[in-house]
């Protein structure tokens, strides 16, 4: 361990004196140095309703050793300090295409013989397919899914009526087959249509369910009489699609059906009644008015969890100012004819238009149905989570804050992340507390999560830590004023025992900047920087460099000021260090 | 693939055979005298008078007017009325819907104001007769499609040539640039719209600036008897408009596309018509304002909004003429422009009253275009197009009994009548 | 103001928003169009647990139920479309030319803003129907038009048989045909296609017996499309048969007979007025526009007089919409028999109310002011024939679902949260024909 602060120096040493364009690789080949983890003086919400304080947890091979208070930390644990962080169990993603490619989408499409009577692929009609035929555990949306607290997601294929089958995987890295936790976990479905085949109509959907579906349990009888004894009887000839169905017929397993608006959620509802098979509505967005049909029934939810934007009252404002403005225009107008005056009177009672007022009124109406949407599913004892098909992960939080602002308890919302899709998906003695003896899935936050500016720390998958590298939150200051930080400027990082230097040189237009970046070991020699935010006077980038195979990346967060800044460069998982610099030359021409 | 749907597209819609129109019997020419009926003059109230038709002309009306050599026409219990006139009409340019071959209406390209319906009008339509059977004398028979679909034209609905038929107005139409959606299948996003709306505005300003040259090189070049190096239809087209001869047809619905137009007009200082005009209630003063006469319709169509009450395309014709709106009303139609008379039966009963209904299918669109000196009422001098009904034209129960166009006594004859007449009892009928 | 009209919308849906429910009412001195009772002035009605319980003079109200003064209105039975499209999310599976299993119940839409539409022009029910891309299109709905409900199996006339879209001519030929390459392209092809259908049909009811017979041992595949043809056979399911041409309508007779199918209607047949009384004689019914013509050749030797004749040769004849325009107004439609054709008050009145019953086969519910049948009900102020009649009340089930004192601009049941003005569309184009929806979009377009 004692060598780990002088290699530290060596590598910010070196990395500083040569800046190489990086192809990305790997970045920790060095491996874990222990499986073993000393969580320190946290509050563990263990689920829904139990939060203890002040308490430590061991993590060992994968899974939780031990939870308490001032336990010993093992020989081998590496230490997390949680002073005033919060423990929660790793969040459940109830379906979404995490890490699934996307079917692909033939270039023509080619007009088949026989329309009516497509063969099931051509029909998108592949229920036999799995979801793990298609996955990737390298794809950036499984490291999207766990910067944000999911660390197992239920995956399902892309496709049309019926792609396939969904499977649930942990979002750790390593070969994805050892990350499988459950396969088969039921048949995903949707309204969608092939185009020039049958079924191309949501009627036409409905009608093939009823073909398929009787023809599986047709099937499924035949074959207990034909094992019992086949004398006399012919060969059962299954196709794919008939023999994949086999377990829905048999309530083995469920139908996950993507039902986007509460039409349907109707027509799924009755699809379930008439035939009979096992259902998770997915995927949702507008449930509220059949709630008490679906509660009724007893059939879960998977929520998409997107919701409509508020936006409106900005434009709003927006609109009336361009109104001022035509105004003033028609006033110079109006000064033209003077006499005009009750044209003017007339022009300023328009201002407010009734008719207008009450449609914005009902869409707020709406809205707010929305918003409320989850809490009305907790009222009525639905039990819910959340999907990702449609939804975008990036907005769950903020969606998630409104959602409880608009009445979901706080326990609804964390079920609906951990212990309830755990139940759904039948792997809730493994998954979905923290709770001694379960894998360690465990999602670290500075603050209750549900804090508006809570952020995620770490997350635990299978006992592997992830540390999540937080953006700093970014406010515009100087009133959104734009600076010119265009020309030629030193830095200076000052790293203890040490203070490393170079130029920048800044390029704004509008508000694209394009910086470039040399040190002080070959002060002319510049790397180019293409990411860079320009916030107001906060600019921010990231310099990626490499060194010995490894890559290294430095973030840059500084502050303009007339002809100097300052800031903080965060250096790979080093540490993060302030950064000064000046003005020295203004832009080439 | 685009081939393959365009080649299929084809093969829907043309058909390669010919369609003529129907025969129906002559019309009778003379001198007339109507006699003993209430004459609903439009401009100058109902009164009990006889009307003399003679020289294609109503000769007078008065009360025990001498018969001499005219044909009388016993009206007494019976109503006369100036035939009805529809401000907007693809009648004569089309006679089977789905088939491409008999429509003349839709010319390629995208400013055409030099396309002239009058030109395409054919005189023997089968939805001609038909449509005279319930009062209508006159329509604009109007091309449609693309910016400037072409040259509109008032016909009377009887003749044997176009030029006989054409009664004294033309009027260029414009597609004004609009940000409404053209139905359910339009799915491009209000971005794509919105700046469909603006190229649409700028090729618009582009054909104005060119024709405005146009007309200065036209004039500088007969003041000066040099004749112009370049010879352009469209612009060519465009002169009377720019010279303030002729008036444009502005097709326009959505109230922010009507509040551009009538922008558009006043910047132009173009002779102006707006038609169409569904969302006219809403920016109804402003039209008023403008003192741009409107033509609307059809009334019988659904709301342009899902927040919209129900009623409002029947009340639209009633709301812009309560705000002082001059308002006239159209159809829209091609085999159903019979149906005007109900038009304004729905815009009366939903706010217009049947006063103005009348005058919107009458004077009003007389006055529009310019003609009323010879259309519209039932005056001394004016032409001799009227109807004698045995009621209220706009109730369902009421026959239109006789038909003057232009003096011509037309017989109430279509292929309608006709089939009816032949099936009703047919023979031999169920056996042989 | 605005949070009062606001207040006023949502009390105006909550009262209609209470889905399937019934009520009770009581009409004071209006004059009843029977339609199979003659016209009665001044008289009362009593609706009870949404059934007319009572017509009569100087009824009372009992306890609690509410009263409606209609004096000097004009009551009729709610009128009745044979022939709609409107609530429905999906009409044409436009890729096979028998499509019999597909059921456009399956995609019923309460909250479309149509059915509102068509309450405020008088009509309580409507005939849902599939598209006519297809010889053999789909399974058709009635539905009573509860607006304010948003499940869509509310929508649905319980009770009322089973019905079955057919085309014949040139939208089948169109799309198949020449859209496709497969049967039909011509009048032959159509033919023979439904000849196809309902031959497959009976080799499927015979191995299903066979089956359960145990003569066969293996289970045939199941097949929604030829378990429905065999119900047609079995006279369960009523056809409802798009048509233009007069052989093409005695074609389908012609089959029909072969197979001892006797339940038909059928719908624009724009030349039924050419074979009336063979229309009458097999005991068809024909379903048609008031005066729609010329738009393609089929429909080119046609005559506004159709209805008429069809109705003076004694077949039973409605008058429909096709359309979310002309539902709005199918008393104006039916008043257009009385100018081509001169039709009496009761005969045109019944071309839409009690024949279109009939022709849904749901005559002893609905279709005229009986004691006993549903309180399904139209308040016109002046006739009904009258172009200047207008709409007042409407009732179905003796709720009332239309009544022009309360009704609000904006009526929509599912607002989108993501725009504050619906969208403006340009309909001089398009809203007529919903008939072929769907067909060019399967056969045409991509998506975006």
């Amino acid at each position: 361990m004692k060598e780990l602060n002088s290699l530290k120096c060596a590598m910010v040493l070196s990395l500083l004196m040569s800046f190489v364009v990086v192809m990305a690789q790997g970045v920790n080949d060095l491996g874990e140095v222990t499986t073993t983890y000393f969580i320190k003086n946290a509050t563990v919400v263990q689920k829904p309703g139990t939060s203890l304080s002040e308490q430590d947890i061991i993590i060992k091979n994968g899974m939780i050793a031990e939870i308490g208070k001032s336990l010993s930390i093992p020989f081998d644990a590496m230490v997390i300090d949680a002073d005033s962080m919060f423990v929660y169990a790793g969040f459940i993603d109830g379906g979404s295409h995490t890490g699934v490619k996307k079917k692909e989408e033939p270039q023509q499409r080619e007009r088949l013989p026989n329309p009516g009577n497509p063969p099931n692929d051509k029909a998108g009609i592949t229920p036999e397919v799995s979801a793990l035929d298609r996955f990737d555990l390298s794809d950036k949306s499984v490291d999207e899914m766990r910067r944000n607290g999911f660390t197992i997601s239920h995956i399902l294929p892309d496709g049309s009526m019926l792609p396939g089958k969904g499977a649930i995987v942990s979002l750790g890295e390593g070969n994805y087959q050892n990350k499988v936790i459950r396969k088969n976990t039921g048949v995903f479905a949707q309204f969608k249509t092939e185009r020039g085949a049958f079924p191309s109509t949501l009627i036409g959907v409905m009608s093939k369910w009823r073909d398929l579906y009787h023809d599986s349990k047709n099937a499924s009888e035949y074959l207990v009489k034909y094992n019992a004894n086949p004398v006399g009887m012919p060969r059962p000839g299954l196709d794919n699609a008939t023999e994949a169905l086999i377990p829905v017929v048999k309530k083995e397993q469920p139908v996950f059906f993507k039902a986007e608006k509460v039409l349907d959620v109707h027509r799924v509802l009755n699809l379930h009644e008439e035939l009979g098979f096992e259902l998770v509505l997915t995927d949702v967005a507008q449930i509220f008015p059949a709630v008490d049909r679906v509660a009724a029934l007893k059939i879960p939810v998977l929520l998409n969890p997107d919701l409509p934007k508020e936006e409106e009252e900005k434009k709003e404002k927006k609109e009336e100012k361009e109104k001022k403005e035509e105004q003033v225009e028609e006033k110079k107008e109006d000064i033209e004819d003077k006499d005009d005056t009750k044209a003017k009177k007339d022009k300023t009672e328009e201002v407010k238009d009734p008719e207008k007022e009450a449609l914005l009124a009902r869409k707020k109406e709406s809205i707010k149905s929305y918003l409320s949407q989850a809490s009305l599913l907790e009222q009525k004892k639905i039990s819910f989570a959340f999907s990702f098909l449609d939804g975008k992960i990036k907005d769950f939080k903020a969606n998630i804050r409104k959602m409880i602002e608009n009445g979901l308890t706080e326990n609804g919302a964390l079920a609906a992340l951990t212990t309830t899709p755990a139940k759904l998906m039948g792997i809730d003695r493994q998954y979905g507390t923290v709770e001694k003896g379960k894998m360690a899935h465990l999602v670290i936050t500075d603050k209750s999560y549900f804090e508006e500016k809570s952020q995620v720390k770490y997350v635990f998958v299978d006992g592997h830590k992830y540390e999540i590298e937080t953006k700093p939150q970014r406010k515009i200051e100087n009133n959104g004023e734009v600076v010119n930080i265009s020309g030629e400027w030193s830095y200076e990082i000052e790293i203890p025992g040490m203070t490393r230097g170079g130029k920048f040189q800044m390029e704004q237009q509008a508000g694209d900047v394009t910086v470039k970046m040399s040190s002080q070991e070959a002060i002319d020699d510049f790397l180019t920087i293409d990411n860079a935010d320009l916030y107001g006077n906060n600019l921010v980038f990231t310099a990626t460099v490499t060194f010995g195979g490894n890559s290294i990346t430095l973030d840059y967060d500084i502050k303009f000021d007339g002809d100097s800044f300052e800031g903080n460069v965060a250096i790979g998982d080093f540490g993060t260090f302030p950064v000064k610099g000046s003005k020295i030359g203004e832009p080439k021409k | 693939m685009n081939d393959i749907k365009i080649y299929v597209l084809a093969l829907l819609m043309v058909g390669t055979f010919s369609i003529e129109g129907q025969q129906v019997a002559k019309g009778e020419y003379g001198t007339f005298l109507l006699k003993g009926g209430t004459l609903h003059t439009i401009t100058g109230g109902d009164i009990q008078a006889d009307l003399l038709i003679k020289d294609g002309m109503i000769a007078d009306i008065g009360n025990n007017l001498a018969a001499n050599d005219a044909r009388v026409i016993d009206c007494s219990g019976k109503s006369v009325y100036p035939g009805f006139i529809d401000g907007g009409t693809r009648l004569g340019l089309s006679e089977v819907g789905s088939i491409s071959v008999t429509q003349d209406f839709n010319e390629i390209g995208d400013i055409n104001p030099h396309m002239q319906a009058l030109t395409a009008v054919n005189p023997n339509a089968t939805a001609i007769p038909v449509t005279r059977t319930n009062g209508i004398t006159s329509v604009i028979s109007m091309p449609a499609g693309g910016l400037i679909p072409g040259t509109a034209s008032l016909i009377d609905l009887y003749g044997y040539t176009p030029n006989q038929m054409f009664a004294g107005f033309s009027g260029v139409v414009i597609n004004f640039p609009t940000s409404a959606r053209r139905g359910r299948f339009d799915r491009r996003s209000d971005d794509e719209i919105k700046k469909a709306e603006e190229r649409a505005l700028k090729n618009l300003n582009d054909v104005w600036d060119k024709a405005l040259l146009y007309a200065r090189i036209d004039s500088s070049g007969n003041a000066q008897k040099m004749s112009m190096n370049q010879y352009n239809p469209q612009l060519d087209a465009m002169l009377p408009v720019i010279r303030g001869e002729m008036a444009v047809m502005i097709e326009t619905n959505k109230d922010t596309d009507i509040k551009s137009a009538i922008k558009w007009v006043k910047e132009k200082g173009v002779k102006a018509i707006l038609t169409g005009v569904s969302e006219g209630f809403r920016v109804a003063k402003e039209i008023a304002e403008s003192g741009i006469p409107v033509i609307t319709g059809p009334v019988l169509s659904i709301p342009g909004r899902a927040s919209d009450r129900y009623d409002i395309s029947y009340a639209n014709a009633g709301l812009m003429h309560k705000a002082g709106v001059k308002v006239a009303i159209r159809t829209s139609e091609t085999e159903n422009v019979r149906n005007l008379p109900f038009h304004a039966g729905f815009a009366a009963a939903y706010g217009l009253g049947k006063e103005e209904a009348l005058k919107a299918i009458t004077i009003i669109p007389a006055e529009i275009f310019g003609v009323a000196e010879h259309y519209g009422s039932l005056e001394k001098g004016k032409r001799a197009n009227l109807f004698v009904s045995d009621g209220d034209p706009f109730e369902m129960k009421t026959t239109i009994e006789y038909l003057f166009i232009n003096g011509w006594n037309v017989p109430m004859e279509s292929r309608h009548t006709l089939l009816y007449d032949e099936f009703l009892e047919r023979t031999p009928g169920l056996n042989k | 103001m605005v949070n009062k009209i606001f207040s006023v919308i949502t009390a105006c849906l909550l009262t209609i928003g209470i889905s399937a429910q019934v009520g009770d009412l009581l009409l004071k001195n209006g004059t009843l169009l029977t339609i199979t009772d003659g016209v009665k002035e001044e008289t009362d009605l009593l609706i009870q647990q949404g059934k007319i319980t009572r017509i009569g003079k100087n009824l009372s109200a009992p306890q609690g139920v509410q009263v409606i003064d209609v004096t000097g209105h004009h009551i009729m039975p709610g009128i009745i479309d044979a022939h709609s499209h409107i609530a429905l999310s999906a009409i044409n599976e436009a890729t096979d030319p028998v499509t019999a299993d597909v059921n456009v119940g399956d995609a019923l839409n309460p909250m479309d803003i149509s059915i509102y539409r068509a309450l405020a022009g008088g009509v309580t029910s409507s005939h849902a129907m599939h598209g006519s891309a297809n010889a053999i299109g789909g399974q058709c709905e009635t539905i009573k038009h509860r607006y304010g409900v948003t499940n869509p199996n509310d929508l649905i006339m319980e009770g009322a048989p089973r019905t079955i879209k057919f085309a014949l001519g040139e939208n089948p030929m169109r799309v198949h045909g020449e859209g496709n390459s497969v049967l039909p392209r011509t009048r032959m092809g159509v033919e023979q296609v439904i000849r196809n259908a309902f031959g497959q049909a009976l080799v499927y009811k015979k191995d299903w017996a066979d089956y359960k017979a145990g003569i066969r041992k293996d289970p045939p595949k199941h097949s929604e499309k030829m378990k429905t043809m065999v119900d047609i056979l079995n006279g369960d399911i009523i056809i409802h048969c798009h048509s233009y041409r007069a052989d093409e309508i005695l074609m389908l007779i012609n089959v029909l007979r072969d197979y001892g199918v006797t339940k038909i209607c059928f719908q624009h047949v724009n030349e039924g007025f050419k074979v009336a009384p063979e229309l009458a004689a097999y005991g068809a019914g024909a379903s048609v526009f008031a005066d729609w013509w010329g738009y393609k050749f089929e429909v080119y030797y046609s005559t506004a007089y159709n209805a008429a004749i069809l109705a003076k040769n004694g077949v039973i004849t409605s008058i429909n919409s096709d359309s979310g325009e002309l539902i709005r107004h199918l008393y104006h439609e039916a008043a257009k028999t009385q100018r081509y054709g001169s039709l009496t008050d009761d005969e045109a009145l019944k071309l839409i109310t009690l024949n279109p019953a009939i022709q849904l086969g749901i005559d002893n519910r609905v279709g005229s002011l009986q004691v006993g049948k549903d309180a399904d009900i139209a308040i016109f102020k002046g006739h009904p024939l009258s172009i200047y009649a207008i709409p007042q009340y409407t009732i179905v089930d003796g709720m009332v679902r239309f009544n022009i004192n309360e009704d609000q601009p904006d009526m929509r049941i599912d607002v989108d949260p993501s725009e504050t003005i619906p969208a403006f569309f340009d309909h001089t184009a398009e809203d007529h024909d919903r008939c072929m929806q769907d067909v060019f979009e399967t056969l045409f377009f991509e998506d975006k």
